[in-house]
């Protein structure tokens, strides 16, 4: 990374954008540099009536004033998971949009303002969106517009509408893109009949029209705006429709072949013996960060959350994991994240240098991985070779929960409805499996369960 | 006294300075203009006091930049 940071630390490779305000780490702990202008900024935001109620209520980041080595800087509570909007469900975007609407508000009443409008500057803390970015927050002066508007729109509103009115996933679009989805794509996707959808005439149609016709102006438009009168009033009114947009939107999904996967007969007998084989590793004694990948509803991930620090419950359906962040929002546990990922594909490292991004791996080591009912999908359904996947497994350096779930098996045979045996890689047997774990894993523990078999596994050294 | 960080692109003491930076983010043009149009009647007397309208105009585009942002909107026609 350019430059070092102070206290021998190093900057955030993704916290670069703003020249007034970078955040680095040292000694394991998350600081934030400021330039002059954006020690004001925080002075005014520390100031505020607000600033104490928005961090004891869980929606700003926990920051506090320090002077170490002479110098003024801040220092943050850490965020136990780091996480991305393109991993993130259509109600967890949604409450990340309505959180940031929230705060521009109540930062306007008390002469404030956001200075962007980034989806990257809220995270989760289990199912509860937080905003992260101090220093965003800055002085409103009389006159300025509101900057963020159109990234506002990009990262948050057009991924929403979208969704919710074209039913097309914006994952792939939030990681192929991480500025966002610009206007003129998002109308394109708007067409027609949509375009009577809330939101999409007046954000969309108008916006997209807006960007084509001012392209090549020139015109201070920000010296205009101030020299007419533009005031706070005007970002408030925008403020408050978009959050009615926002709020009207919703995301009625069709039926996902995982949605009633709880009440599968192999699933309902089987739930039992896994639960008590999971329960009896995990209270054995407390980890700090738990990976359950192909969580499905997250049974096994709330079954052990009073045991670990942070759950990840990372699924590739995204009407599933909507619906446990839901579920989590309303009732809790309070330290397991819902996550969007499809684990043949996950997130790689993305942005400038590819640094800016982490990719999964690079945001925490895992203690404890959790793998149950996955190894067919990934092998079978999305033709891994069954080594590379140990092989991966391996490179976390975690104890694993493992589910082998032979050829055998209906749900594997269901992956196989289309395909020939010479299609799927020879080495998806039992004994190859074994041959695999050999040398990287200890086992532990193991248990017949139904034809399928359960281990318990110990990285090697 | 304490001193704030030298970040690369920003001033290093905390004195000297009362105007905020705000623009490190490009907004868009378009997007401006707009939000006067959507902010209720409070935005709709700022579109109307700055040469907004051209927005939605075809020949917009073409115009001279002199023309369209250097006369104070006090001066225009169409406040």
């Amino acid at each position: 990374m350019d430059g070092s940071a102070p206290l021998g630390g190093a900057y955030d490779p993704g916290s670069f954008r703003d020249p007034a305000s970078r955040v680095f780490h040292s000694r394991d702990n998350v600081y934030r540099a400021l330039s002059a202008e954006g020690l004001a900024g925080w002075h005014a935001l520390r100031a505020s009536p607000r600033f104490d109620e928005w961090v004891s209520s869980g929606r700003l980041v926990g920051t506090e004033e320090i002077v170490e080595d002479g110098l003024t800087m801040l220092r943050h509570d850490r965020i136990p998971f780091w996480s991305y909007p393109y991993e993130w469900s259509f109600s967890m975007l949604r409450d990340a949009a309505l959180l940031h609407l929230d705060l521009l508000e109540e930062a306007l009443q008390t002469g404030l303002t956001l200075k962007d409008a980034t989806s990257f500057n809220v995270q989760f803390v289990g199912a509860s969106p937080i905003f992260i970015d101090v220093g965003s927050f800055t002085e409103y002066e009389a006159g300025e517009p509101w900057l963020g508007y159109s990234q506002f729109c990009r990262q948050f509103l057009y991924p929403l509408l979208i969704r919710a009115h074209a039913d097309v996933a914006f994952q792939p679009l939030l990681r192929g893109s991480l500025d966002g989805i610009p206007a003129k794509t998002a109308r394109e996707f708007l067409h027609a009949q949509r375009t009577l959808k809330r939101g999409v005439l007046t954000d969309v149609v108008l916006q997209a029209r807006a960007e084509r016709t001012m392209r090549a102006s020139e015109r201070n438009v920000r010296s205009e705006l101030s020299a007419a009168g533009f005031n706070a009033e005007v970002i408030l009114g925008n403020v408050r429709r978009l959050r009615k947009t926002i709020r009207k939107t919703t995301w009625a999904p069709g039926a996902s072949p995982w949605s009633d996967y709880a009440t599968c007969e192999h699933v309902a007998t089987q739930r039992g013996i896994k639960e008590d084989f999971v329960r009896a590793i995990a209270g054995a004694r407390r980890r700090d960060l738990v990976w359950d990948l192909g969580a499905n509803d997250a049974h096994f991930s709330v079954a052990i959350a009073g045991d670990c620090d942070t759950i990840v419950a990372v699924d590739g359906d995204e009407e599933t994991i909507d619906h446990v962040y839901r579920q989590l929002r309303q009732d809790g546990p309070a330290n397991v994240l819902p996550l969007v990922m499809n684990l043949a594909d996950p997130s790689p490292g993305l942005g400038w240098r590819g640094l800016e991004r982490g990719p999964l791996e690079a945001r925490g080591a895992p203690d404890l991985v959790l793998m149950l009912a996955l190894v067919h999908h990934l092998v079978i359904g999305s033709n891994l070779p069954l080594a590379s996947l140990i092989e991966w497994l391996a490179s976390l350096g975690a104890e694993v929960v493992f589910e082998w779930v032979p050829l055998e098996d209906e749900m594997s045979r269901r992956l196989m409805v289309n395909k020939r045996r010479t299609e799927v890689h020879a080495d998806y047997t039992e004994d190859h499996l074994r041959r695999n774990l050999d040398g990287r894993f200890a086992i532990v523990d193991e248990r017949a369960l139904e034809g399928r078999r359960l281990f318990h596994l110990r990285p090697k050294p | 006294m304490s001193r704030t960080w030298v970040l690369s692109s920003g001033p290093s003491t905390t004195q000297g300075h009362k105007r905020m930076i705000l623009g490190y983010l490009d907004a868009g043009t378009g997007s401006l203009i707009l939000q006067t149009v959507l902010g209720g009647a409070a935005g709709l007397i700022v579109f109307f006091k700055t040469s907004g309208r051209r927005l939605f105009q075809r020949n917009s585009k073409t115009e001279h930049p002199a023309a369209a942002g250097e006369v104070p909107a006090e001066h225009t026609t169409e406040a």
